[in-house]
């Protein structure tokens, strides 16, 4: 009698477990028409509350990636990037939620995370298989932390023959070898100081550089006609316009001095653009 | 959740009849939720060529309603005018027809509809005398680049536009510089003249012309809003 209840029990927990399966796989189809159609809402009900569902581990994986994939077509990359780091090593998905899920760290500005997230994954099975991605990957994040060193030596190991790779990673070498220029905010005000706007062209904003020359010379030469007309500069044009020419030559100075800040700041911003979409496109085209 | 249940359904529909049945619920819901482009987006989705007589009344209903409330207003007439091809007028067809041509201000076209529309409740003779008279009150819109040229005049736009106070300070303002440049120039001061009191002047008198046709914009977009708020709220009465 005991023997059947065991036996019994175990059919229907296999059962149940094929059925858990069965489930999942419909579901996980499910969910990438709806993916593939946009129906985001949608994708985003059905992988909503996963632990009631009486999926097996192996199918809760399948459908956390799901998830993870689906909040990022959403750009909710703080959310996208908590599912895709419950995806465990057995699932086949494990290697794509690692690396999409670095990028939605790095969307997040979480560096930390995106540089532990993928330490982690070189501990795995996987690491030989992915090598160069993995190198491709740890190399855009050493740029976004403008650790030319460390890129230096994630570079060395791109081979440069991988399709999905090759033209991203010349694009990366590219990236590194353009670097801000070495510019002194001292010295762009002491130019702007000799000729007003100067230090803005020194920090490449000719047009601004340009235009504060017009306006401080503009009232530089109001004031030296009052004065030269009245002579004497004690009339309210000369007194009037030669305020408001000094104030707009020492703010020019000041705007000068900023400008360089501003510089880096674009440089910065464009840098981190490029490499972002750089390390961003190859994962489309090596997992989908 | 029933929308995932329906789009369960659709993707597993195995003819178009029915697929074309899930999809019209599934735009159903997305209207109750106020996301109107989303059940525009589900609309497209039906296979036109196996609706039925009744789906397709319910087809081009749903897309003219969902396009006033997504404020297509074009698209609603459009989808209207289309379905006069295949269904016969419906009530909510010719409702949403007075409603839309009023957002555009047609309102020749949002009369004949509405009177068409109070035709089908003969016995609600005071909803009819209301709306009668809200016909007879439509708001006379202006024409903003009326309002540009007139701003040749500095001032003058502003009024047009209904807002004397903007306009007095335009006046005011181009007034004193031109005044400024003028009497400057006069005694011989010809760069202060033409630096500060021209450079200055150039903008203000280009900055009110192009005020001056915003203000009407705005002006028309308001009494629009006001007057169809109205309309809204008598024919819906």
């Amino acid at each position: 009698m005991r023997k059947i209840v065991i036996i019994i029990a175990f059919l229907l927990g296999s059962a149940l477990s094929v059925c858990g399966q069965r489930n999942a796989l419909d579901d996980y189809n499910f969910g990438s028409y709806l993916l593939g159609k946009g129906l985001l809402r949608d994708a985003a009900t059905l992988t909503g509350s996963l632990s009631d569902k009486g999926y097996t581990p192996a199918a809760l994986d399948t459908m956390r990636y799901l998830r993870g994939w689906t909040l990022y077509h959403s750009q909710k990359f703080a959310d996208a990037s908590f599912s895709f780091a419950e995806v465990d090593h057995t699932s086949p998905f494990y290697p794509k939620s690692v690396f999409f899920g670095a990028i939605c760290d790095l969307q997040e500005n979480d560096i930390v995370g995106a540089k532990s997230r993928l330490d982690k994954f070189a501990l795995t099975p996987y690491a030989d298989e992915y090598a160069e991605l993995l190198a491709f990957e740890r190399g855009g994040i050493a740029l976004l932390e403008r650790d030319y060193k460390r890129y230096e030596k994630e570079s060395e190991k791109f081979m440069y023959d991988n399709f999905a790779l090759r033209t991203e990673q010349q694009t990366l070498n590219e990236i590194a070898l353009n670097r801000p220029k070495n510019l002194s905010p001292w010295v762009a005000g002491v130019a702007s100081a000799i000729v007003p706007g100067l230090g803005k062209i020194y920090a490449g904003d000719v047009g601004e550089g340009v235009a504060s020359f017009l306006m401080v010379g503009a009232f530089a030469a109001l004031t030296a006609n009052s004065w030269a007309k009245a002579d004497t500069p004690a009339n309210w044009r000369t007194i009037t316009y030669g305020t408001i020419g000094s104030l707009l030559y020492i703010s020019n100075i000041f705007g000068s001095v900023a400008s360089v800040k501003v510089y880096y700041q674009r440089f910065e911003k464009i840098n981190h653009e490029a490499v972002m979409y750089s390390i961003h496109i190859p994962l489309r085209d090596i997992f989908d | 959740m029933r929308a995932l249940e329906l789009e369960r359904q659709i993707y597993t529909a195995v003819s178009p009849s029915d697929h074309n049945h899930s999809v019209l619920a599934k735009c159903e819901i997305r209207k109750q939720q106020g996301l109107y482009n989303e059940a525009l987006a589900e609309l497209s989705r039906v296979y036109a060529y196996a609706l039925s007589e009744e789906q397709t009344a319910e087809y081009y209903t749903q897309r003219a309603l969902c396009s006033y409330l997504a404020e297509e207003f074009d698209s609603a007439l459009t989808t209207i005018e289309e379905a006069a091809f295949y269904v016969p007028r419906s009530e909510l067809l010719i409702l949403v027809e007075a409603l839309a041509a009023g957002e555009k201000g047609d309102w020749v076209r949002s009369r004949k509809a509405a009177e068409e529309y109070l035709a089908l409740y003969p016995e609600e003779s005071a909803r009819a005398a209301a709306i009668e008279e809200l016909y007879r009150h439509t708001p006379s819109l202006r024409n903003p680049m009326t309002a540009y040229w007139l701003s040749l005049v500095p001032g003058v736009g502003q009024l047009y536009a209904g807002e004397v106070w903007s306009g007095v300070v335009s006046l005011v303002a181009n007034g004193l510089l031109g005044g400024f440049a003028v009497s400057e120039m006069m005694v011989g001061q010809w760069l202060s003249g033409w630096v500060v009191g021209c450079g200055l002047l150039s903008n203000t008198y280009f900055v009110g012309q192009e005020r001056a046709r915003i203000l009407t914009e705005r002006r028309n977009q308001r009494l629009l809003r006001e007057y169809n708020d109205q309309l809204r709220e008598t024919l819906l009465k």
